[in-house]
């Protein structure tokens, strides 16, 4: 699912720039607006991460895959407007929101399959700390394995792992309110 | 197998894209523990509604790239930040040269003002200059 593969050409690089805008712009915003929740911030951090790989393409060396280098930018990128939300706090969902999630049944099983259940699981993707929606980004959205957004994110394999499933349970608490207790 | 290790396997297990069966051991922790049931069903349905999230639609001039020499100048947005970063630019210069001249004899005064203050503008106006690869 990987957008371009990481192979250098002898390209000149205004083309390759323009080449990794095409296939990587689409890709990167909708990471960002995941990960940010908002239109205009999305947009202007990937205008951000552009303008530092248009900057930084001729020292590239091809050390790792081009995706893997561009999406490092990235993150950084989108850490730092995730910082600058701070000051913004993103609420649970709201508690009316919450309830239309669950039917008279309490049921939440069908209600996953609507649409708009899922749109409310991807807005709370940008309620979860940053490291745990770029985990989540980047596995569900991006299609990336465990050792790519190691790579990326500059750390382990387990704590990918572990990122990815403190994420889910995150999501499930945002959704639903409700802490899964440990039994035994 | 205990709770932790019965959720990190079957997180495991649904990071594997399901790909193969579930342990007999983990399974057998399921039916026994109704906590690790019902976490087990919550984490499937997350992960299922995560795999069908929606498409988030692209703005339209995403892909509005000049390219080249026809890099756009960015129509910044007019947010608190940025005018704040702006006047910073340009104030603490203006301040430094002001702060310069107090030490220089009368007649240097004026040049010495205007090009520090100039410098300021320059600055200033820099600020604002980013190129945008998105119109």
């Amino acid at each position: 699912m990987t957008p371009a593969s990481g192979n250098r050409s002898d390209r000149p690089l205004d083309a390759e720039f323009r080449s990794i805008v095409r296939d990587f712009a689409p890709q990167l915003y909708r990471h960002a607006y995941r990960m940010l929740g908002d239109t205009e911030e999305a947009t202007e951090a990937v205008q951000e991460v552009l303008l530092s790989v248009h900057r930084s393409l001729a020292d590239f060396r091809g050390d790792c895959a081009l995706a893997t280098w561009i999406y490092r930018i990235a993150l950084n990128t989108f850490f730092t407007h995730r910082r600058r939300q701070r000051n913004q706090p993103l609420p649970l969902i709201d508690p009316e929101d919450a309830q239309a999630l669950v039917d008279e049944d309490g049921d939440v099983e069908e209600e996953y399959n609507r649409k708009e259940t899922r749109e409310q699981l991807a807005r709370c993707i940008a309620k979860l700390s940053p490291r745990e929606s770029a985990a989540i980004t980047l596995f569900y959205m991006d299609g990336f394995g465990y050792k790519e957004i190691a790579s990326i994110m500059g750390t382990s394999l387990s704590s990918v792992g572990l990122l990815i499933h403190r994420g889910r349970e995150h999501l499930h608490i945002l959704l639903t309110g409700k802490k899964e207790r440990a039994g035994k | 197998m205990n709770c932790t290790e019965f959720r990190s396997l079957y997180n495991l297990w649904l990071d594997g894209r399901k790909s193969t069966p579930l342990l007999p051991e983990a399974a057998l922790h399921a039916q026994e523990c109704s906590e690790c049931e019902t976490y087990a069903g919550a984490m499937l349905e997350i992960d299922e509604g995560l795999q069908n999230i929606p498409d988030v639609p692209l703005p339209e001039d995403l892909l509005a790239y000049s390219g080249g020499s026809g890099v756009r100048t960015p129509a910044r947005g007019r947010d608190l930040s940025f005018l704040l970063r702006r006047g910073a630019a340009f104030a603490l210069p203006a301040l430094a040269s002001w702060i310069i001249t107090l030490y220089l004899p009368p007649g240097w005064q004026f040049a010495v003002q205007s090009l520090l203050l100039s410098g300021a503008l320059v600055l200033c106006a820099a600020t604002s200059l980013r190129p945008r690869f998105i119109a």
